[in-house]
């Protein structure tokens, strides 16, 4: 198989891994003599007509693998998949080619485990290795920490890498075990996202660690999900987790599976950054949930948790603290930041398009807001008054 | 602050109109009120600044460089504003042993860290040499570079096709949104970027002909 037929396959095989270059803070040691730099906020080079963003040349190593993971695109049980690898050298000049040309941003590098995890992550490390030692590469590498990896290799990578990843793919134990057989989840995943944590603590990892979980995969809610990440990002100096939406793949024991809208993907995202950005807590998350554990697909989590807490409003834009104002639908931090700014500097906000200035979605802010202890009716009955009004002029032109 | 006043001085429309001097006092007097975009003119202080740093982010990932064994790396844009040489100090840092050679419409910036090469015959600019396009061509320029350089650099083999089979690979069919896309890609930049973004212009515009094939044939 030619390079580029490899790339097609190994390219198409890695499409459903998430990942995204949020950036390096790492500073370069020389000045000259090297290609490639990290930058300190991600760069998207190119779009695809799904929407999503091209930043990294993600790819594969092998897609061969002796795992059976029942949604994985790589399985042993997808028997109709072509089965090929990279050599080291091979996709290090492939992926320079592409770096060079400003194609890319940087490197991520994952694999199906061939023969077991200790041989294909040598490889896979060789690939990095010759990246930085021969290639002279300074840029972005996110390399794939393989389930049941030995520690010495998840030092040796870590050493090379910006960012190494070890993916979940389920929130708890039994949920794993619907979705691979041949894996154990405390000790291949949970146990090595330990050593990365060690690994870190000691100064590696300029962007840190990641994980992704499959979603919708092994029936899981979305309660079960975020509880997780919670837990990863208090004990695991986890820096962010991935969520992907599962889609049904042919020739593999989920393929009659009904798949995961993506709109759910969506709603898990926007309750992580509530966490990770808006310091809510896990217990102000949990009032967004339904019956089922999992958040309602047709509104926005930040709405439901204010909804569900209306004694809070409405605040007095005014007087609130900061993380009262982010907790406030259409108050994000930058906002709230901007707010606490102003009254620092003895600049009061008296009208509502004020706000909306500032970068306040007033839409819906407006019903949990007050400017100087008024309040703006709220839109719906706003209309309903102006329509009653027009009525009334009516009929009194009428008798 | 002052790193977003640059960049509001080098939107197109500032060189024309006196916003910036307008500006200045109000945020020497009070910074406030500028920077939490308490006024119209505080407003479109920002909008023009966001402009100018939108256009350098989104061009510095878009453009696509030819590589040639003199160390060069050429590509074509259609700047709005005037950013060039702040797209030499991003890419300074990126390939630091290269020359970058930027075409727009009328002149051709050459620019490098490298101390070792000079371009003595052209007319130099703040961090780059500037000349006029109907000057001097490509070839030109490459034999100047030839005797400065220790050794040339080996290019390899590539072509844009490797480019647009790893393009089309990413591609999830299931997740298909072209109005996303398009806004991440909008017209407007494609064409900044001249040939950087032509496979993604066509893919999209085959996927959003697809659209409205599909969605007449639901109709009829």
């Amino acid at each position: 198989m030619s390079s580029l037929q490899k790339l097609e396959v190994l390219g198409a095989s890695a499409k459903y891994d998430t990942c995204a270059s949020t950036g390096s803070h790492r500073t370069l040691k020389r000045s000259a003599g090297y290609i490639g730099a990290p930058v300190a906020s991600g760069i998207c080079h190119s779009f695809l007509p799904d929407g999503r963003c091209v930043t990294l040349l993600k790819i594969l190593y092998t897609n061969k693998c002796v795992h059976a993971c029942n949604y994985c695109f790589n399985s042993t049980s997808c028997v109709t998949r072509q089965r090929t690898s990279f050599e080291p050298e091979e996709l290090a000049h492939l992926f320079m080619n592409l770096y060079l040309r400003n194609y890319v941003e940087g490197l991520f590098l994952s694999s199906g485990v061939c023969k077991n995890a200790e041989c294909t992550m040598e490889s896979m490390i060789e690939v990095v290795q010759r990246l930085r030692m021969k290639e002279s590469f300074e840029g972005y590498i996110h390399l794939k920490i393989l389930p049941d990896t030995p520690y010495h290799l998840i030092k040796e990578g870590v050493s090379y890498a910006d960012r190494v990843s070890v993916n979940c793919e389920a929130p708890n134990k039994s949920r794993f075990q619907e979705l691979s057989a041949t894996k154990d989840y405390k000790n291949d995943i949970l146990t090595r996202i330990a050593w990365i944590k060690g690994l870190k603590r000691q100064g590696n990892l300029p962007a840190g660690h990641t994980t992704q979980f499959v979603v919708g995969g092994a029936g899981e809610s979305d309660r079960e999900l975020l509880k997780m990440s919670v837990w990863l990002y208090d004990n695991m100096m986890l820096n962010r987790s991935y969520y992907s939406a599962f889609h049904p793949i042919q020739n593999t024991p989920l393929e009659h599976a009904p798949p995961t809208p993506v709109i759910r993907e969506h709603r898990l995202y926007q309750s992580d950054w509530l966490l990770r950005k808006y310091d809510f807590k896990f217990g102000e998350i949990e009032l967004a949930f339904d019956d089922t554990g999992n958040i309602p697909l047709a509104a926005d989590p930040k709405l439901l948790i204010a909804n569900a807490d209306p004694q809070r409003y409405p605040l007095e834009v005014n007087e609130a603290s900061y993380k009262d104002l982010v907790h406030v639908p259409g108050i994000g931090p930058l906002s709230a930041r901007r707010i606490i700014n102003l009254r620092k500097n003895q600049i009061g906000i008296d009208e509502f398009d004020q706000l909306k200035n500032i970068g306040v979605v007033l839409k819906r802010a407006r019903p949990y807001i007050t400017v100087s202890h008024r309040r703006q009716t709220q839109l719906e009955n706003f209309i309903r008054k102006k329509d009653l009004e027009a009525t009334k002029h009516v009929l009194h032109d009428w008798f | 602050m002052e790193y977003f006043l640059d960049m509001v001085q080098r939107h197109r429309k500032s060189q024309r109109d006196d916003l910036v001097s307008r500006v200045k006092p109000v945020l020497e007097r009070d910074p406030a009120i500028i920077q939490n975009k308490m006024t119209k003119v505080a407003r479109e202080f920002y909008r023009r600044g966001k402009e100018v740093m939108n256009e350098l982010y989104r061009l510095n990932a878009f453009i696509r460089f030819d590589v040639y064994p003199e160390y060069l790396l050429v590509s074509e844009i259609r700047p709005e504003h005037n950013i060039v040489d702040l797209m030499f100090y991003y890419f300074w840092r990126r390939y630091p042993d290269f020359i970058i050679l930027l075409f727009d419409k009328q002149h051709g910036y050459c620019s490098t860290k490298r101390p070792d090469i000079q371009f003595a015959s052209l007319k130099q600019e703040k961090n780059y040499w500037i000349f006029n396009r109907n000057q001097y061509t490509l070839v030109e320029i490459r034999t100047w570079i030839i005797p400065q350089l220790p050794n040339l650099f080996d290019v390899g083999s590539f072509t844009p096709t490797t480019w647009e089979r790893y393009y089309d690979s990413q591609y999830i069919k299931d997740r298909k949104n072209v109005k996303l896309a398009r806004k991440a890609l909008p017209m407007k930049m494609i064409k900044k970027a001249v040939n950087g973004l032509a496979y993604e212009a066509k893919r999209l515009e085959e996927e959003e002909n697809d659209r409205q094939k599909n969605s007449l044939l639901k109709y009829l």
